[in-house]
């Protein structure tokens, strides 16, 4: 079924690339140049994610509220995470669910699931995301089928974001009424990727980063994909990162590429951000992209803060996450396990919605309605 | 990137000229050399038809020079099986191995069949064929048709013989954008500054024969074209100067920022 | 003599039997160099032309190059 390459091939020329080089070459005339075009290549990219561009961002920001406005309109997609199990075999550096973390951990009952969802469903949101840690003899593809099935009663769209799994894995789910997939790369660099994942079967650097094309090949209508900023440098993570989505939109276009732009936030466990990725570095990540590829849609969680994700509403980011909460059975247990990470926006849906109004945008609680299944 | 070393290569041959012509329609077939060398054109398109015994015609290919490369398309062909057996009886009549699949079971408007064309295509480039397939500019046909082994992509600009110029220009545009393969501008061109306009878009060369056939002074006007196809093709190697239309905003967006 | 009919580019033509392919499309006054012939939609190499008896209901086709765009 793959006849492919594969996005490692895809990314060979740019391993031993002098980024260096490259950007120390750029003049304004460059950026003007590149600013004006209709469409952008690999390179231009680049050039936009540069020192050079940054004097530029004012240009970049307006080109980017136009093309957003052109493909997505004023919307704003609202989805919410529910996190089913924070059991986890993984030993990652930066994970708050890392097994090296010695938390209390916790999954979900078939029953809680359920009342999870009556909860989340009373907001009127209804794209979820339901996220598991990497542990397979529990939270097991049999198990996510099962909440599947009990999520798709609540929700019009239901999207996994869970450990890497194999083709036959993702047609089961997506048979099952899962029609979306998030999976992170995390970082593209590899001697770091491995580093940081110390032991478990995340370590597999490769079958993790052509997991989002098997979910394309498996027929899922929407695929997200993104770097944890603030591993590595994170020009080259927002490069491979665009070139990983381009790749896929190039050779799948009828999915739905999106991409994910979280950057760290503070977790259980003493392993901090090793690199600092500014706001404005973000805003730089975001309208390049907007401008390399068009008509991606681009999620932003609420790891960060109202006032960041109110300024970006329109210039880029088209999807964004509300009344989120990063714990295992947290919305109805409001003690319950430390979460993935730290969220700063604290907004419930009410509140959001609200927000997005006073942005001049539409909050869109629902844009997607499964034909096939049980209805 | 320097227009000295554009190379054009297509089915192994290497093109110096990115204007391919007609031998349909002049005054006298006998113009065809003239036509050949005023406008540079190193590829010419030919048909196979059946004959017609009371009226006998020169065989054409007489009059074409040697050193060009015979183009024979498939006109005539309804349906992809029609289009395969003239490309074999070319093939067969020693026109070598290009062949441009034309399609058509429309004789109101001529729009090529895709579908039918995107299965011909895959069963000549199997047979060892330089296809060249002429298309509505479609995408989904386009792709289909880098898939089925085909050397060259060529969307009409207009219906045949209109010469309406780029009415289809978006379209041709996005298959230049996301089609590996050469884009080669056949139909509809019925001015030099329409060949301008496809070259600059970065097509890679021109099929055009009744803009030239028809015009009161064939030569020059074929001449008139060659210069075109190069003048098109040049500015597009050198990058055309854009428009700064970037507005400046009163509200800046990124403001916050320094806030 | 009995005449055999064969189809000559759609055409049905009577013929006395025992002629040739080659025969037959001389009688045409073509330059045989310049054609290109189907027998029974198979394509006939210039050199098999004087090699093929015609029979009853067989099928010609000759064609030609001419100007295309």
């Amino acid at each position: 079924m793959n006849k492919t390459r594969g996005i490692y091939e895809e990314l060979k020329p740019y391993r031993n690339f002098d980024y260096d080089g490259f950007f120390s070459g750029l003049a304004d005339k460059d950026i003007q140049t590149i600013l004006a075009k209709d469409q952008l290549t690999a390179l231009d990219y680049l050039a936009l994610l540069s020192p050079a561009a940054e004097k530029y961002l004012e240009p970049m920001a307006q080109k980017a509220k136009a093309i957003t406005l052109k493909y997505f309109g004023k919307t704003i997609l609202l989805f919410t995470p529910i996190y089913l199990s924070d059991y986890c075999t993984n030993k990652c550096k930066y994970c708050g669910f890392s097994a090296l973390n010695t938390q209390p951990r916790k999954m979900l009952t078939l029953e809680q699931v359920e009342q999870e969802a009556q909860v989340i469903a009373s907001t009127g949101l209804k794209h979820i995301l339901y996220l598991t840690g990497d542990a397979p003899t529990i939270s097991s593809v049999q198990y996510m089928k099962n909440c599947t099935k009990i999520l798709t009663k609540y929700f019009s769209s239901v999207g996994t974001e869970v450990y890497s799994l194999t083709l036959e894995e993702y047609k089961e789910l997506y048979e099952a009424g899962v029609d979306s997939m998030t999976m992170f790369q995390e970082t593209y660099n590899e001697a770091l990727y491995d580093d940081i994942h110390v032991a478990g079967p995340k370590k597999d650097y490769h079958f993790r980063l052509d997991a989002p094309e098997r979910a394309c090949q498996a027929g899922m209508w929407c695929v997200n994909i993104g770097a944890l900023m603030g591993l590595d440098e994170w020009r080259r993570e927002a490069f491979f990162t665009g070139l990983h989505a381009a790749y896929l939109q190039d050779h799948y276009p009828e999915v739905d590429i999106n991409i994910s732009v979280p950057r760290m936030r503070p977790h259980t466990g003493d392993f901090q951000p090793l690199v600092d990725m500014t706001d404005m570095n973000t805003v730089q990540y975001i309208l390049a992209y907007r401008l390399f590829m068009q008509r991606s849609g681009i999620t932003m969680s609420t790891r960060e803060t109202v006032d960041f994700r109110n300024h970006m509403m329109g210039i880029g980011v088209t999807k964004m996450s509300a009344g989120s909460c990063t714990a295992v059975g947290g919305h109805i247990h409001k003690n319950a396990n430390s979460g993935q990470f730290d969220i700063s926006d604290e907004r419930d849906v009410e509140e959001m919605k609200k927000a997005i109004r006073q942005q001049g945008f539409q909050p869109v609680m629902k844009n997607w309605e499964p034909l096939v299944g049980e209805s | 990137m320097d227009s000295q070393e554009d190379k054009f290569i297509l089915g192994g041959r290497e093109l110096k000229s990115r204007l391919f012509i007609g031998s349909g329609k002049y005054s006298d077939d006998r113009l065809i050399p003239s036509i050949a060398e005023h406008s540079g054109a190193e590829v010419i398109t030919v048909a196979l038809r059946r004959i017609d015994f009371e009226s006998k015609t020169d065989n054409v290919l007489i009059h074409i020079p040697e050193t060009m490369q015979l183009l024979p398309n498939t006109s005539g062909a309804r349906t992809a099986e029609e289009a395969i057996r003239l490309a074999r009886l070319s093939k067969a009549a020693g026109c070598g191995n290009w062949i441009k699949v034309e399609i058509i079971s429309d004789a109101k408007y001529l729009l090529p069949d895709g579908y039918e064309t995107v299965k011909a295509t895959e069963i000549l480039a199997k047979e060892g064929f330089v296809v060249l397939p002429y298309i509505s500019p479609d995408l989904m046909v386009a792709r289909s048709l880098v898939d089925a082994g085909a050397s060259a992509v060529m969307p009409l600009g207009a219906p045949i013989g209109t010469n309406r110029g780029l009415k289809t220009k978006e379209l041709i545009r996005i298959l230049i954008e996301e089609i590996s393969l050469p884009i080669i501008v056949d139909a509809g061109i019925g001015a030099p500054s329409h060949a301008v306009e496809a070259m600059e878009m970065g097509a890679a060369a021109c099929l055009l024969n009744t803009a030239i056939a028809s015009s009161p002074q064939p030569l020059v006007m074929a001449e008139a074209f060659g210069q075109a196809v190069a003048a098109g093709r040049k500015a597009f190697l050198a990058g055309l100067g854009v428009d700064q239309t970037i507005a400046q905003a009163s509200s800046p967006l990124t403001g916050f920022l320094h806030e | 003599m009995r005449l055999l009919k064969v189809k000559l580019n759609g055409a049905e033509i009577s013929l006395a039997s025992s002629l040739t392919l080659e025969q037959l499309l001389l009688t045409k006054k073509l330059e045989l160099d310049c054609v290109v012939v189907e027998y029974n939609e198979k394509i006939v190499k210039r050199n098999e032309l004087a090699a093929i008896i015609l029979k009853e209901r067989d099928e010609i086709e000759v064609l030609r190059f001419v100007g295309g765009g």
